[in-house]
């Protein structure tokens, strides 16, 4: 599998929803179209909420790695979904 | 409209039986109430012309009727007088005698021994304008009040005597603007000016007078409510908000609400029943605490040549039934550890899940004196017409076999889940 080289990183293990998204949604701001976002987020409800509402903002998930610690790292390109 | 209680009735009736042939007569005192004329004693009088076909008042009786409403702060509201052998309406006479177009004109029909007509007039210029007769349960004399009747038309008697809290007819818990400015006006006049919200997404309107009841029953059709149900029979249906609101609802929750309201509600049964539609696993709803809950389901449907191997569907799905190997390009479902979540084909960037949406019915929930949940015995279906097939089906397998005051879930146990099942599969099988 290719490795991918992120743009930038974050690290929201230590929020909570609705802070997760809002820090994700800060930082993909700064961001240009089709550069990639790494994120490290919770299981659970992070896991499950953060990368649908990127769906809804047209943020493309390219890859998730769950972590030995329960913990996820997702790749999110800015704007991939068109 | 003329509000009278049964005892009046028949007081006039008696009266008016023991003198026919000759027509009888008298006065009726009372109070106006919210534009009724609610009649609070009946003067009998006499027939001074002793006459089958004409009638007038002993003035001095009449004289000893009006000083003796005046002393109870009555009103003379009106009058009343039989006619033995002809129907209730007035003749040319009675017209032409009508002084007062504010009294009402009763005339109590004897034609028909077995079958008495008693009807209001009020007669202006000589013509002529019905007005209703409410009849009500006595009022004061409350043994002959049936609670079982109230009950089921949705008056609920309260711990105070003589007053009941009424229970609307609400489906999936939505009422309109209007209507719930109506149910304001009920709750300040006849109620104590506050509403109960129900356990079951239902409105009641305490502190309602017996007396009432009908008045309160006609201004809440004027505006499409009706009292609600309770007692042995299908209750209020219940549901969330679903898919039309709810960003989580795969279901139309509040459509199929109003299907069940219109097909099942009230519907008599061995015991109470309960319907509860929720719109996703979320089960903001609790549907499995109903005796019949509907859940809304995704049955998702994988394309692999859609499929970046993200991982991102692994990673969301709570039944833990998928599993993607990245390095292989590779995903495995288990399809029967699937619990129709949607959140695959929620999350999935590239749309590589597809779903159908469908509905999961559960069984025999109930959370009384007793708790039971609800069970699934049947797989996913996918129309409202299968659902309507399923609870059609079950509520006629409750009717047959359940015994009166037994639950749903109690008769399930007692016959056999095994029964209900077979049952259930042949209808859908039917196509």
């Amino acid at each position: 599998m290719d490795r991918i080289n992120p743009d930038a990183c974050l690290y929201i293990t230590d929020a909570v929803c609705p802070m997760t998204f809002v820090k994700v949604k800060v930082e993909i701001e700064g961001l240009r179209d089709g550069q990639i976002l790494k994120i490290k987020m919770n299981g659970g409800e992070p896991v499950r909420n953060v990368p649908a509402s990127l769906k809804q903002e047209g943020h493309k998930v390219i890859r998730v790695i769950r972590n030995e610690d329960d913990t996820y790292t997702v790749f999110v390109e800015k704007g991939g979904l068109g | 409209m003329i509000i009278m209680t049964q005892k009046q009735f028949e007081e006039i009736l008696v009266h008016s039986l023991s003198l026919a042939p000759v027509e009888a007569c008298g006065l009726l005192g009372g109070v106006i109430q919210d534009g009724a004329k609610v009649i609070k004693k009946v003067y009998l009088l006499k027939n001074i012309d002793n006459s089958p076909v004409h009638f007038t008042m002993d003035a001095k009786e009449q004289f000893e009727s009006v000083k003796d409403m005046r002393k109870n702060g009555y009103e003379l509201l009106g009058n009343f007088h039989s006619h033995p052998v002809s129907p209730s309406r007035p003749s040319e006479e009675d017209k032409n005698l009508a002084f007062d177009p504010e009294t009402s004109y009763l005339i109590l029909s004897l034609l028909n021994r077995e079958k008495p007509v008693l009807k209001s007039f009020n007669i202006k210029d000589s013509i002529v304008g019905e007005e209703e007769i409410i009849l009500i349960d006595g009022g004061i004399d409350m043994t002959k009040t049936d609670y079982n009747e109230l009950k089921k038309g949705g008056f609920m008697r309260q711990v105070q005597k003589n007053r009941f809290s009424l229970r609307l007819r609400i489906a999936g818990g939505n009422i309109t603007a209007v209507q719930l400015k109506k149910v304001y006006d009920i709750a300040k006049k006849y109620g104590h000016g506050y509403i109960h919200m129900t356990s079951r997404q239902s409105i009641e309107i305490p502190f309602i007078k017996l007396q009432d009841i009908e008045v309160v029953k006609k201004e809440l059709e004027k505006f499409g409510l009706q009292p609600g149900a309770c007692g042995p029979r299908v209750r209020t249906i219940t549901a969330c908000q679903g898919c039309r609101i709810c960003t989580s609802g795969l279901i139309d929750t509040t459509g199929l609400s109003e299907e069940f309201d219109q097909r099942y509600y009230a519907r008599e049964l061995p015991h109470k029943f309960k319907l509860g539609i929720t719109g996703c696993r979320n089960n903001c709803l609790k549907a499995e605490e109903n005796d019949l809950g509907v859940k809304g389901g995704l049955k998702p449907f994988y394309k692999k040549e859609n499929c970046t191997f993200c991982g991102l569907c692994e990673a969301v799905c709570p039944a833990e039934c998928i599993t993607v190997k990245a390095d292989e390009n590779k995903l495995l479902f288990d399809e029967k550890a699937c619990i129709y979540c949607g959140k695959c084909v929620k999350s999935c960037p590239t749309g590589a899940w597809e779903g159908q949406n469908g509905f999961i019915i559960y069984l025999g929930g109930m959370f009384g004196n007793k708790i039971a949940i609800g069970r699934q015995i049947l797989p996913i279906v996918f129309s409202a017409g299968e659902v309507h097939k399923v609870v059609e089906e079950t509520l006629r397998f409750f009717k047959e076999y359940g015994k009166k005051g037994e639950r749903f879930r109690n008769t399930l146990e007692r016959v056999g889940w095994d029964i209900l099942e077979k049952r259930l599969k042949e209808v859908l099988a039917d196509g």
